[in-house]
């Protein structure tokens, strides 16, 4: 499943078009039409956008584009500005759990 | 391979139902047979036959995106075919691939609503039409002399889509009685000068505004019906017309309101 893919599935079980959707969410029809197509990334504030129009979770698709929701990017930081070491701790938890 | 008007009268009708609606074309002739007295006049009774024609009108105006992509399922993509113009001799505005189930539209029909709309339907017209074992792309580009005949068939197809002759007819019946111009004269005068005047200045603003079509699909198929001849068509080819469906903004929501086309029609 890819992020456009996922977010086209979920527009069309709620029944709307593509250019519905581009008006809700304040994108050309054009650039909508190129992120569903997997051709364009967008920026990680209109993924939450579309996420909360189609009442899917941000975090899965920010996960789907490789990205992290505006809320856990904060977090992180502070966490990491609390301990420097927090960072490197969890990338290597990430490795781990790859492997 | 069904003929192109029976896939589409097909099609609106089964639309429509799954709308609870009939589709527009039936109801309008109905509505002609009931306010018919006699061959081209027709007796309006003022609220109700008024009203029901002006709600078909309205229910004309159905959304193309929807019946594409929710009730069709076909893979709807927007993107720039202006490299096919060159191949094509003119502008292309969209395209069709049948072993896909794909349309692509180009993003210069956005500007014109009537445009976007026979763009989505000619291209309706080649998945339903020609999809077969010799699919291949096939593009909407209204202005090419190239017409072979599976385009002339997608051509058809929209016509009878977008506008079926019972409500081409009501309407114009309708906007020639609110107008206090006669209907016979309408269709008589409609090549001399009088009558290019008031189809210049009255019906075909009209009609583009209310039914969302094109002044070159109202042309095209005032001429297939034998109401306008090859000098007229090119004489209502000659002159802008404003018309309101320019503006993207004005595209949603499509419906009208009743009041307002009252008020266009002097009522």
């Amino acid at each position: 499943m890819t992020l456009g893919s996922m977010i086209k599935e979920q527009r069309l079980s709620k029944q709307l078009t593509l250019r519905y959707l581009s008006r809700e969410v304040e994108v050309s029809i054009g650039l909508l039409s190129l992120i569903e197509r997997d051709m364009h990334v967008p920026p990680k504030e209109l993924i939450v956008k579309i996420a909360s129009f189609l009442q899917i979770d941000p975090n899965q698709l920010c996960a789907l584009a490789d990205k992290l929701t505006p809320d856990v990017e904060r977090h992180l930081a502070r966490k990491a500005k609390a301990d420097p070491k927090f960072l490197r701790t969890l990338i290597s938890q990430i490795g781990d759990h790859n492997a | 391979m069904r003929k192109p008007w029976t896939a589409a009268a097909y099609l609106m009708k089964a639309y429509y139902q799954d709308h609870n609606k009939e589709w527009p074309a039936y109801s309008a002739s109905r509505l002609l047979r009931e306010i018919k007295v006699h061959r081209s006049l027709y007796h309006w009774k003022k609220g109700e036959h008024v009203r029901r024609a002006i709600n078909i009108i309205n229910d004309m105006l159905f959304d193309v995106d929807e019946l594409v992509e929710c009730y069709l399922g076909i893979d709807l993509a927007f993107e720039s075919l202006a490299n096919l113009d060159q191949v094509a001799g003119a502008q292309v505005f969209g395209q069709a691939i049948p072993e896909q189930w794909q349309i692509s539209i180009d993003p210069r029909t956005e500007n014109y609503l009537p445009l976007y709309r026979s763009t989505m339907m000619h291209e309706v017209g080649h998945l339903l039409l020609h999809n077969n074992e010799h699919a291949r792309m096939m593009n909407y580009s209204p202005d090419s002399r190239i017409r072979p005949s599976y385009e002339k068939e997608a051509d058809l197809f929209m016509l009878v889509c977008l506008l079926p002759k019972s409500v081409l007819h009501l309407a114009i019946a309708l906007v020639a009685q609110s107008k206090r111009i006669n209907l016979i004269d309408t269709h008589r005068y409609a090549n001399i000068h009088k009558g290019q005047w008031q189809w210049q200045h009255i019906f075909l603003p009209w009609l583009v505004d209310n039914l969302a079509v094109s002044r070159e699909l109202l042309i095209y198929k005032m001429k297939s019906l034998g109401y306008f001849t090859n000098e007229t068509v090119r004489h209502h080819k000659t002159y802008h017309m404003p018309n309101r469906w320019l503006k993207e903004s004005d595209y949603w929501p499509l419906k009208r309101f009743m009041d307002d086309i009252l008020k266009q029609l002097s009522y």
